[in-house]
């Protein structure tokens, strides 16, 4: 437990048992942001201040629990397992578009586009539109605050939420089957939403579902860059892949940490917290912690059980995961299958800094070249 | 040997039923369908995959007793 000025001060919890607590504990932690005050006391779960409020992330209970009723059916683990052969098809779509070349930049033509394309769908936005959401959602995070990658990024995503509220217009008088009708027709606590509280959702969705995915691939590719010997193994056997997915979520830890305000003087980990101090929980030191992992800074590929934070603890539980580690699966399973033998090659780079998630801005590769596969010319909807 | 869930612990990491999905059922929004149910009894032939599940679970909400 440390104390660091920065940004107006916090805690940093880096303890497995430590972060545990605050993530079990809204009462005294709360997640709450407060958009009508300057406060850094209940400023959300970004350090520094994102802004924007994000919902449900930026809620407690017991209003927490009613939001992510809007959706939990919806983004139940069976529904993301149904989509698995849907995200197989247009992982497909996309490596047919560079399997002839023999050479690709993985970040931008593949592991970007499926996430975006699966968090499209699940809200109902048009899946044509991909590349107006993969490119800002991944710079906004991958280039810093100042950058002019970064300013077009966030021009770019007012676009895509100004394109977001035509949608959300149009279910008010057409429901179908999505996330934003239900985000638009469902009700919390006997009303339903406004529009602040829509745009809110869609804001979080986007940015949870988007480039925390595509770090969790661009990991896994540069890792077994130099691991060919592991790859026939994770290809034939999908038990091993799923394995190989949670200590990679482990040791990425793609959103790296996220921040609570004390909503009352306690006692974490020796220290003494006082009330309105913000606190920020690591989650990728937790995932290094030696008391929970043995031989915690080994990548240990079948490491079993794999009780890692990266998709949180508690109330917050990461609502997407279900649907993540399905992206990743048919990713990660069509690349093995179908680019054996892909190496990098000079250029790959990392984010800069990283504010909250680790990725990679840039992993190019070759590779033998290959096929196109005959049954995928075009995207298209799943069929209801 | 017994599960107990803890339903107030459980926030649908889903890890258990992933591991022994004939132990550990789900309800419709992913949570354990144990959950609040008291102690259940685990068929000896399903013994080892409840171990499995239960220990896959970050909240450790799941209690076995033998």
């Amino acid at each position: 437990m440390c104390w660091t000025d920065t940004y107006g001060g916090f805690w940093v919890v880096s303890r497995y048992e430590d972060v545990a607590q605050v993530a079990r504990d809204d009462a005294t932690f709360s997640s709450l942001n407060d958009t009508n005050s300057d406060d850094l006391a209940f400023s959300g779960v970004i350090i520094p201040p994102a802004g924007a409020l994000n919902l449900p992330i930026e809620i407690d209970p017991p209003l927490l629990g009613m939001h992510r009723k809007l959706l939990a059916a919806r983004m139940a683990p069976k529904r993301a397992r149904e989509m698995h052969p849907t995200y197989v098809d247009w992982a497909d779509y996309f490596i047919d578009r560079f399997i002839e070349r023999g050479e690709v930049e993985f970040v931008s033509q593949l592991a970007s586009p499926v996430p975006t394309l699966a968090t499209l769908e699940f809200l109902g936005l048009p899946l044509e539109d991909y590349q107006l959401y993969s490119k800002p959602f991944h710079d906004f995070v991958a280039y810093p605050a100042g950058t002019d990658e970064y300013a077009a990024a966030v021009a770019q995503m007012m676009e895509c939420l100004d394109r977001v509220e035509i949608e959300v217009e149009d279910r008010r008088r057409h429901p179908r089957d999505d996330a934003l009708t239900d985000l638009v027709h469902g009700e919390v606590d006997g009303a339903r939403l406004g529009d602040e509280d829509i745009r809110a959702w869609v804001r979080l969705v986007l940015g949870g579902g988007i480039d925390t995915t595509t770090s969790l691939i661009s990991h896994s590719l540069v890792y077994l860059d130099q691991r060919l010997d592991l790859r026939v193994g994770l290809r034939n056997e999908p038990k091993a892949l799923e394995l190989f997915m949670e200590e990679m979520l482990r040791v990425a830890t793609p959103t790296q940490a996220l921040a609570r305000t004390a909503t009352r003087d306690v006692m974490l980990g020796g220290q003494l917290i006082k009330r309105g101090d913000r606190v920020l929980v690591s989650w990728a030191s937790a995932n290094r912690d030696d008391g929970v992992f043995d031989d915690a800074e080994d990548i240990v590929i079948d490491r079993r059980p794999n009780p890692h934070t990266s998709f949180g603890l508690g109330p917050h539980r990461c609502i997407g995961s279900h649907f993540a580690r399905a992206e990743y699966l048919a990713v990660m399973g069509r690349v093995l299958r179908r680019l054996p033998d892909y190496r990098l090659t000079d250029g790959a780079s990392q984010y800069d800094s990283i504010g909250t998630v680790n990725g990679w801005r840039e992993v190019p590769a070759t590779f033998t070249p290959g096929e196109k596969q005959s049954s995928v010319t075009e995207l298209a909807l799943p069929t209801a | 040997m017994k599960a107990e869930v803890d339903k107030s612990l459980c926030v649908g990491h889903a890890l258990c039923w992933r591991e022994a999905p004939d132990v550990f059922p789900l309800d419709d929004e992913g949570y354990n369908e144990l959950g609040g149910q008291g102690p259940v009894t685990i068929a000896p032939e399903h013994e080892e995959a409840a171990r499995d599940g239960a220990s896959w679970c970050p909240e450790q909400a799941i209690q076995l007793s033998e």
